[in-house]
Parts: structure tokens; C-alpha cells; sequence
């Protein structure tokens, strides 16, 4: 968990964009992974297994709400040292990403969470069930459009 | 190629920069006794309104001199047991619903889990009608024929109780059945974004 730990928080506050809803999906999703665990056979890595998990949670969490509100404004950003513009120019442009992100078509953004968090294009083919292919031309869609929403929230 | 590595590259960083809320594994011995308490609570909920269903046709059987009659009550007696002992079993089967499966096979066992509980649905008030059927000729006839009080024994049981717990039962169904309906929708939409993704990179 304290591998994982911090992709997972991002994750949930990609699915939940308010604070208490987040840390509700949090906990979901570490009960989810602690429930299945026991059927964790190692046909995977332990990395995709925790992902699958976790996006499922996400799914149905997404799933079961009635309003879909846009993805939140980052509400925490790491120590970016001690200049504030440093650190206001790296909070607005994650602020942004997060935003452009929410506005991708649902398998886009799917894929764009797990490539941001590092996963290469057979881990997120392994976590989507889908192929590595088909991963490749959701990422290259998905990075056309964020360029677009980028530009537009370029001042 | 290698624009698009530093692009993705860049993104990246920026996204990392979000922390999100730090996950506190320590809450999570609290949150399972939380959720095993509204699971106990989910089922003795159905359990009461299935006996209070149950035992309102059977007080009612008690007095009821027709063969027919008491053939249709005990006939929605043994289907009302029988649904509810399905409900707990499908319930189960949900709970085991596997997390780890892959997005495109958890996606499509969630839509099947929903027309299930659609399905469910209007089995429960498919019953309903099948119990109202039963007690409301015994409501009418039987009051009459047994002059019963309003606060008798035999009138909680024949008629407040069941009364109580078809209108509850009417109630947590349409409910269920917006919030599964609105989760159904969401999730026909997700996959078929999913399959046109396919198909138009098929076509490419």
C-alpha cells in the first residue's frame, strides 16, 4: 500500500470530486483490495491487480451517482520548494491537466489515468481487457484532445 | 515519437503533483465493521418484511374456510420465501462479483447484475399483487365475518403489519429501481464507448 498508496489517492480524486466523497471512494477501494486479495492468483502484476480493483470501484462509485460533476481542483500539492509562483504554476497547471482530463470520452480517460501514473500500454491493455493496440489509439486520441483542452485553457 | 514521450512525460509530472487525500489504512478496520453492520442491517430488513408478508397471509390462512383460497395463500407464502431466499443468494454471488476482473468484463457482469436487480424488482411486486390479491377479499370478508378490532391480535398480524410492509416494500423497490435504472444507463453508455472505441480503430 505504501507503493501504491499515492496513485490510488489520485485516482479516487480523479473519480470523486469533492473532499468527502474522496476519501469515502478511498477507503472503498481499499476494502475492495483487501477483499480481493485472496483471489490475487499472480496471473497478473500486483500492479495491474490493484489498479483493476481500483478502477472497478471507481467505475460503479461513478456509476451509481446521479449528477457527474466535473473533475476536481487539486486541493493538495506537493512541496514544489519555496518559490510561491513556482508553486502556483505547477498547482494551476495540474489544476488544468485534471480538468482536461475529466472532459476525455470515459475509455480515453480510463487509459489516460493509468498511463499517467506510469503504467506501459500492456499493463493498461491488462487492466482494460482490451489490446495493446486498441490502448495505443485510445492514448494517441486521448493526447490529441488534451492537447486541444490545454490549448483552450492556455490564458 | 519522441515529442510525444516528453509530452506524456510532461503531463505526468504536473500529474503527480496532485497527492489527492493520503489513503489511511488505519480507518479500514472501522469501515469494515461499518459496512458488515448494513449488510446485517440490509438483511434483517428484508427478512422483516418477508416474515411480516409471510405471517399475514398465514394468520389470515388460519381463518380462511376456502380450499382455493388457502391454496393461493399458500401458494404466495412459498413464492414470497422463495424470492427472498434468492435475493440473499444473489446477493452473495454480487458480494463475490469479481473486483479484479478486467474494466470491459466487470463492466459487462455489473449491467447483467442490474438487469438482475431490475428483473428482481418486478418479481417483488409481481408478489405484492399476488399477496394483495389474497388479503384484500380477506380484508373485506373476513373483518366482517370475525369482528375484529383495530387493535386485536389478529388484526396486526392480517392487516396492519402486512399492510405496512407491502407499502414498504412498494417503496424501497421504487427506489432501487431509479437508483439501478440511472446506474444501468451510465454503464450502457460506458460500454458501448467502449465497443465504438474498438470498432472505429478496427476500421482504421
Amino acid at each position: 500500500m505504501r507503493e501504491h498508496g499515492p496513485a490510488l489517492a489520485r485516482l479516487a480524486a480523479a473519480y470523486a470530486p469533492e473532499r468527502a466523497d474522496r476519501d469515502d471512494l478511498s477507503q472503498e477501494i481499499l476494502l475492495a483490495i483487501w477483499r480481493a486479495l485472496p483471489r490475487f492468483r499472480g496471473d497478473s502484476s500486483e500492479r495491474t491487480f490493484v489498479f483493476r480493483v481500483a478502477h472497478n470501484v471507481g467505475i460503479t462509485y461513478r456509476s451509481r451517482r446521479r449528477r457527474h460533476p466535473p473533475l476536481p481542483a487539486a486541493d493538495q500539492v506537493a512541496d514544489a520548494g519555496p518559490d510561491p509562483a513556482a508553486l502556483l504554476a505547477r498547482s494551476r497547471r495540474h489544476e488544468q491537466l485534471v480538468a482536461a482530463v475529466g472532459r476525455l470520452p470515459e475509455p480515453q480517460r480510463l487509459a489516460v489515468l493509468l498511463h499517467l501514473e506510469g503504467l506501459t500500454h500492456r499493463e493498461i491493455a491488462a487492466v482494460q481487457g482490451t489490446t495493446e493496440d486498441n490502448v495505443a489509439v485510445r492514448l494517441a486520441r486521448a493526447r490529441k484532445a488534451l492537447r486541444l483542452l490545454l490549448g483552450e485553457a492556455e490564458p | 515519437m519522441s515529442e510525444q514521450r516528453d509530452e506524456w512525460e510532461g503531463w505526468r509530472q504536473d500529474w503527480q503533483q496532485g497527492g489527492g487525500t493520503p489513503l489511511d489504512a488505519r480507518q479500514l478496520p472501522a469501515r469494515m465493521r461499518r459496512e458488515r453492520r448494513r449488510m446485517l442491517l440490509a438483511t434483517a430488513t428484508e427478512a422483516a418484511l418477508a416474515l411480516a408478508a409471510c405471517g399475514g397471509i398465514a394468520a389470515a390462512l388460519v381463518h380462511t374456510p376456502h380450499g382455493f383460497d388457502r391454496w393461493w395463500g399458500i401458494g404466495v407464502v412459498v413464492m414470497l420465501a422463495g424470492s427472498w431466499a434468492i435475493a440473499t443468494w444473489q446477493r452473495r454471488r454480487v458480494d463475490s462479483l469479481s473486483l479484479a476482473d478486467t474494466t470491459e468484463s466487470f463492466v459487462g457482469l455489473s449491467r447483467r447484475r442490474c438487469r438482475r436487480q431490475l428483473r428482481a424488482v418486478r418479481l417483488a411486486w409481481l408478489l405484492a399483487a399476488l399477496e394483495l390479491a389474497f388479503l384484500v377479499p380477506w380484508w373485506i370478508g373476513g373483518f366482517r365475518v370475525h369482528g375484529l378490532r383495530p387493535g386485536s391480535a389478529l388484526t396486526w398480524f392480517a392487516w396492519w403489519i402486512p399492510a405496512a410492509a407491502i407499502l414498504g416494500l412498494f417503496a424501497g423497490t421504487l427506489y432501487v429501481r431509479r437508483r439501478v435504472r440511472a446506474e444501468l444507463a451510465h454503464l450502457d453508455r460506458l460500454a458501448a464507448a467502449m465497443s465504438a472505441d474498438r470498432a472505429t480503430q478496427d476500421g482504421l
